[in-house]
């Protein structure tokens, strides 16, 4: 396959997913459409072909670090403190305040309560459909430091997601 | 088992024997039956919620964003062109560099071999009739007769015992002449004359290297 298409495909295929995924990091879209463009401007400047194997964990680790390189940008002008980035930090998760949840809405709800570090695997699994491995990859960490924050995740969200919401997710 | 192992098993990343020996104990243990299907309902009510579209680029910003990724593919393959050129071509101006230098470097370091066996004007003869020279000469006091072109002078070498060596007046001729002389060594023992028959400004003997292209000639 040429170049070109690779990087065509991959952007119909990741880009809204990745914008996503830069949004978590940024909290901004449109620092986070910056993002997801510097990433392919710097995809287009490699060999391609070479990288197709491992372009998807590529193109999420380009893409956090470009993310991140704003936020970094943002904090030195303001007073909000930057989050811990150690992928092995054993920091406890936030309270949850939600119990009661009732919707997909409310998942997300959830979901966005949750320490970033675990909001960032729960995009790059559900959204971007990651393995663990690739996972690994694009966050530069272990695949066992994957697993244990994934879990630590949906242990979260098991606990203060009820049951009887299941009926209306699958609706 | 890992509690890890749930979540892992839910999201369908167990593989080989560590997925089976999780589906066993899956199979005796109801409480792990429980927390597998808690996790899987999470699991799925994810995959609902993050499957939905989000937002991408602007199309304005997409469209750029596509030309810039052309225009760098296209300075690629440019770059790949001289590249794939420069390899080649660098390499064959490495070799010709490498030969030439083999070839001249070969013709300087056998250039005085090869003016010293190719010119017969250069010999120096000795009373022995010794045209090696690398022989020593007998151990003798008394006179050398010798011949031969160009410049001939002697020095004295603290070779041994320091011998003076003196040359007959009629021995020094001028370069490229043909030189005629009698060698008076007042003692016997070590002593070396050099012949420099074709660089008529050195002087023979000088030091303790040998004249580049002389020939030399010992006698004891």
């Amino acid at each position: 396959m040429a170049p070109e298409q690779i990087i065509t495909e991959a952007l119909d295929r990741y880009e809204r997913v990745l914008v996503s995924y830069a949004k978590e990091i940024t909290g901004d879209l449109e620092a986070a459409r910056d993002a997801v463009q510097e990433t392919f401007l710097r995809l287009s400047r490699q060999d391609v072909v070479a990288l197709e194997p491992r372009l998807r964990p590529w193109l999420f680790l380009v893409c956090r670090n470009c993310a991140l390189d704003y936020r970094r940008k943002v904090v030195r002008f303001s007073t909000e403190p930057l989050e811990d980035d150690d992928w092995m930090c054993d920091e406890p998760s936030p309270p949850m305040h939600a119990i009661a949840a009732e919707d997909a809405g409310r998942l997300r709800e959830l979901v966005a309560a949750l320490p970033r570090q675990q909001r960032e695997l729960i995009k790059l699994k559900f959204e971007a459909g990651l393995s663990y491995k690739e996972m690994a990859e694009a966050l530069r960490t272990s695949v066992s430091t994957v697993g244990v924050q994934l879990h630590e995740a949906i242990k979260t969200l098991r606990r203060q997601w009820p049951n009887e919401n299941q009926g209306m997710m699958t609706t | 088992m890992k509690e890890t192992q749930i979540t892992a098993y839910a999201l369908n990343e167990l593989q080989g024997n560590e997925r089976d020996e999780f589906e066993s104990d899956l199979a005796a243990d109801q409480k792990l039956q429980s927390e597998l299907a808690s996790a899987s309902r999470v699991a799925d009510g994810l995959a609902q919620v993050m499957s939905e579209p989000g937002e991408g680029l602007e199309p304005h910003a997409r469209e750029k964003l596509l030309r810039a990724i052309a225009a760098n593919q296209e300075a690629l393959r440019a770059q790949r062109k001289v590249v794939r050129f420069a390899i080649p071509i660098s390499l064959a101006a490495a070799a010709s560099i490498a030969v030439l230098l083999w070839v001249t470097g070969g013709m300087t370091t056998h250039q005085p071999a090869m003016m010293a066996a190719g010119a017969p004007q250069n010999k120096v003869v000795t009373k022995n009739q010794d045209e090696n020279f690398a022989a020593p000469i007998p151990a003798k006091q008394g006179v050398f007769t010798f011949e031969g072109s160009g410049e001939l002078s002697t020095n004295s070498f603290a070779l041994a015992d320091s011998k003076v060596v003196s040359l007959s007046e009629n021995a020094k001729a001028a370069p490229q002449a043909s030189a005629q002389g009698t060698l008076n060594t007042s003692n016997p023992g070590a002593i070396r004359i050099r012949s420099l028959l074709w660089e008529a400004p050195q002087t023979l003997g000088q030091g303790a290297q040998s004249p580049p292209n002389g020939a030399e000639m010992f006698a004891q």
